[in-house]
């Protein structure tokens, strides 16, 4: 990882400092660097109003809206909370109508409700809540739901009256903890710390007890304690899955008698064979195996999180591969899912379709890994995946997705320009204003690979400008990315259109996306560092049949 | 618990980013451009934590310099 700072805004109206120490302590962790900048207690939104104020001179990476409610709220009648809410609600919108516009990260924190408050206090909290959610939702902003986290530990652990009335300060030590750990996730989540991929260990583990002593029929799994919690355990990954983490399992057992048991425990197991993106089950050492499971699988160790019950395993595992994040399993199998919650880093906010069905995706990748080698000819292969692909222009249906690409996608990605839904959304409908969003959906014989390519592109008169070219990592390499050129081509040559100029700004990830256009034969000039246009005029010869394998609807 | 004043120094120069013998009796909030009320705050939380100990509300205000956090710790041990 870089050991770039990153710059950090906290929007706030309390005292937040103390909590600072501790996020850098757990960033240092994974070699992450932060510089905290805070709003002033009472004026943040005016500084976010005012252009010349600290934030917009700074321009964070990152910006927490993170506001808390005096608890003696509750003491105020009906009509002054009223007031006080309306005034907030206020507050809120002003603060993200205007964030937005920044180049930043901006995610906001909701506000648990109050211990004991009265009824209506409550009901002021909840749409306060729903008001921070819904602007989230629409501008593609993280979401910290901290009131669960509150629930979960008990309001009055988490909040100190006494510091709050001397400093302003609101934590009491568990707070404070746990605030940390939620931040600095989310602070991992956004520079690539997203952990994607588990590797699960069986004994133990999945199951309580070992297969290989105490025999299928007597293994912990079920409905009876504490077969119960290994049981909840696998509902939880099942979860997981959902939300597009993949499974793995590696495990030190003969790989027919883990058949065996998942085909005479299917009662009793929640998890099927098929929910895991690949299984190694053999006695060879598990790094090789973790090692064998993410090259099939293609993915980092520092996405991926081995977990086993044996400390011996994790540490033997963590001296091979370092950067891979380890999980001890608890002694106590009651203790499983929260562990596993504590430690996962995931976004659960704003799932596409595609993130939804990712394991699927690598299972279809895999299939045609193998088909691959059947072929002596590339151009062969790829006529035989029988590729269509389906392409959409200025669609309202896809935004989360078109979002979610310019957002992920870091290497064929021509300008690295993230915009969020909403911005999308504004695109989509500019299109008349002689601005096109081009995107494309990518099939063949082994599945859907979902939207995976996108173009933005302008018409200036004679000209066609590409805004921002990208192209998820999954589908490269199968002529898919040729295709879709070939169809901005046709599509321009029909407008009677001939020059083409391409926006690409160089960083250390997006080179593929340079060779591409050199490739095919945009000439390139350099305007200042890293920041180029690369140009090309058009014609029929540029049509290339060899790309109509690529059936383009 | 003994009261180890080592263990308090230590706590203290590491929140005010300073050497432990610059902590004397008289440095307090407001004394040092570190010791503001941030650094303040900061001490006092870390107390409590390390020290398992829980300030009162009149205790709190009490305590500006060294040689007060010190001697309430002390009391606060003792008494336990």
């Amino acid at each position: 990882m870089s050991n770039k700072r990153i710059k950090i805004f906290f929007i706030r109206n309390f005292t937040i400092d103390p909590l600072f120490d501790h996020i850098q302590n757990i960033l240092k962790k994974k070699y992450l660097n932060a510089n905290f900048f805070v709003s002033s207690y009472d004026n943040a939104t005016i500084e976010v109003l005012n252009k010349n104020s600290e934030i917009y001179k700074i321009k964070p990476d990152l910006i927490f809206v993170f506001l808390n409610i005096d608890s003696d709220i509750d003491f105020l009648n009906n009509k002054e909370k009223s007031k006080f809410f309306n005034n907030f609600y206020k507050n809120i919108n002003i603060i993200s109508s205007n964030l937005k516009k920044l180049n930043s990260k901006i995610c906001f924190f909701n506000i648990p409700n109050l211990e004991n408050a009265d009824q209506e206090t409550n009901i002021f909290f909840r749409k306060t809540n729903e008001l921070i959610k819904k602007i989230s939702k629409k501008n593609s902003f993280g979401y910290l739901d901290l009131a669960s986290h509150v629930y979960k530990v008990g309001y009055d652990n988490f909040y100190s009256y006494k510091f709050w009335k001397l400093s302003m300060f609101p934590f009491k030590e568990l707070g404070i903890d746990i605030l940390s750990k939620i931040i600095s996730k989310h602070i991992f989540l956004l520079y690539g710390h997203q952990h994607k991929l588990l590797i699960l260990d069986g004994d133990n583990t999945l199951w309580g007890g070992i297969l290989g002593e105490d025999g299928i029929k007597n293994l912990k799994i079920g409905e009876n304690y504490p077969g119960v919690f290994y049981k909840n355990f696998q509902k939880l990954l099942v979860q997981l899955k959902k939300k597009g983490i993949l499974l793995s399992l590696c495990t030190k057992n003969n790989l027919s008698s883990i058949q065996e048991l998942f085909r005479s425990r299917k009662k009793d197991l929640i998890l099927k064979l098929s929910d895991f993106s690949a299984i190694q089950s053999n006695w060879k050492p598990k790094y090789q195996n973790i090692n064998l499971i993410l090259k099939k699988l293609n993915l980092s160790a520092k996405n991926s999180i081995f977990i086993d019950d044996s400390l011996f395993e994790i540490n033997s595992v963590k001296k091979i591969i370092p950067e891979l994040d380890t999980l001890l399993m608890p002694n106590n199998a009651s203790d499983f899912n929260r562990t596993l919650l504590d430690f996962v880093n995931i976004n659960s906010f704003n799932l596409t379709v595609e993130d939804k069905k990712r394991a699927q995706l690598y299972v279809d990748e895999d299939k045609r890994n193998k088909e691959k080698i059947k072929y002596s000819s590339f151009t062969n292969y790829v006529k035989n995946l029988k590729i269509i692909l389906n392409v959409n222009r200025n669609s309202t249906k896809d935004i989360e997705r078109l979002s979610q690409l310019t957002q992920k996608t870091n290497q064929f990605n021509t300008t690295t320009i993230r915009l969020s839904s909403d911005q999308m959304s504004q695109l989509i409908k500019n299109s008349k204003n002689n601005t096109d969003v081009i995107y494309c959906r990518a099939k063949d014989k082994f599945g859907d690979m979902g939207i995976i390519g996108l173009a933005i592109i302008s018409i200036c008169d004679d000209k066609v400008v590409l805004k921002n070219l990208l192209f998820s990592c999954r589908a490269l390499g199968r002529f898919i990315e040729n295709a879709f050129l070939q169809y901005l081509f046709k599509y321009m040559l029909n407008k009677n259109i001939f020059n083409i100029e391409c926006d690409f700004i160089l960083n250390k990830n997006n080179k593929i996306a340079y060779d591409f256009l050199i490739k095919n034969n945009f000439k390139l000039i350099n305007l200042k560092k890293n920041n180029y246009i690369f140009k090309k005029k058009i014609n029929k010869l540029d049509l290339d049949k060899k790309f109509n394998l690529i059936k383009t609807i | 618990m003994q009261f180890n004043e080592n263990k308090l120094k230590l706590l203290i120069s590491k929140i005010l980013k300073v050497k432990p013998n610059q902590i004397k009796n008289n440095s307090g909030l407001g004394q040092s451009s570190n010791w503001d009320s941030i650094g303040h705050l900061k001490i006092l939380l870390a107390i409590e934590q390390e020290f398992k100990i829980n300030f009162g509300d009149k205790e709190i205000i009490s305590i500006i310099n060294y040689r007060n956090i010190k001697n309430l710790i002390k009391k606060k041990i003792t008494n336990k």
